[in-house]
């Protein structure tokens, strides 16, 4: 995971799993921004293969968080085969905006 | 005539100690399995990968209290069938209260079931709770 930044917008670079094992470290990652008052945040999952449900539902957590704020979470760059349908399965390309 | 070596069924079992790490090497062997031997369940490799990194997740997160702790994982193949079943030390959960269709909500939780019953063809529970068993069918 790699986490760039400015003072309105922030960039984390996901690693290849989004999951039970690592959910929390992206969520620590994650609040850090928010303090800062960062409110655009984007999540570049370029490298990500594979994410189960509790990584899944971290990503919502994520987005319920900064439309509370008045913020926007957008997710780039999906490669995997098997993230995209996943996400294509779970209908989470109606609630987050994938690009 | 079917040829009666299409109907044999291979079981393998596996088990899995309670950490979150091993379960990929779990999957890998599944798929290893899946991809060794003839059979005709579509698209098995992404949607037995998926139930089977719910299944064991599940397990661990809601099952075990130890990392110690072992979860049994049974497999079996054949030509037109294919069933996972994973028994968890725990105590279980009340599946009968629980609704497993997708629909897209906001909540954080509760989505793992619902993405295993999606992809599945069966999926039955113990009485329990703490056993899950899904089924995979073929074509004709």
């Amino acid at each position: 995971m790699k986490v760039e930044f400015n003072q309105e917008s922030a960039r984390i670079i996901f690693g290849e799993e989004m999951n039970l094992i690592n959910k929390e470290d992206y969520n620590d990652e994650f609040m850090k921004l928010i303090e800062k008052g960062i409110t655009d945040i984007t999540l570049d999952f370029n490298n990500l293969k594979n994410i189960d449900s509790s990584g899944l539902g971290k990503v919502l957590h994520f987005n319920k968080i900064l439309k509370n704020k008045g913020g926007n979470l957008k997710i780039k760059n999906i490669n995997s085969e098997y993230v995209q349908r996943v996400f294509k399965m779970i209908e989470l390309n109606d609630i987050i905006e994938v690009h | 005539m079917d040829n009666a070596a299409d109907n044999l069924i291979k079981k393998y079992n596996f088990t899995l100690t309670a950490q979150a790490n091993k379960i990929n090497e779990i999957i890998n062997e599944l798929l290893k399995v899946v991809n060794n031997t003839d059979h005709s369940i579509p698209d098995i490799e992404f949607r037995l990968e998926i139930a089977a990194r719910e299944i064991l997740a599940n397990a661990i997160e809601y099952g075990c209290k130890d990392h110690n702790d072992e979860i049994e994982i049974l497999f079996s193949i054949e030509q037109n069938k294919i069933v996972l079943s994973v028994i968890d030390p725990g105590e279980g959960f009340n599946w009968q209260e629980r609704s497993f269709e997708i629909v897209p909500v906001l909540d954080e939780r509760g989505r793992g079931l619902k993405m295993i019953n999606k992809v599945s063809d069966e999926m039955d529970f113990n009485d329990k709770g703490n056993q899950i068993k899904i089924t995979f069918l073929g074509g004709k």
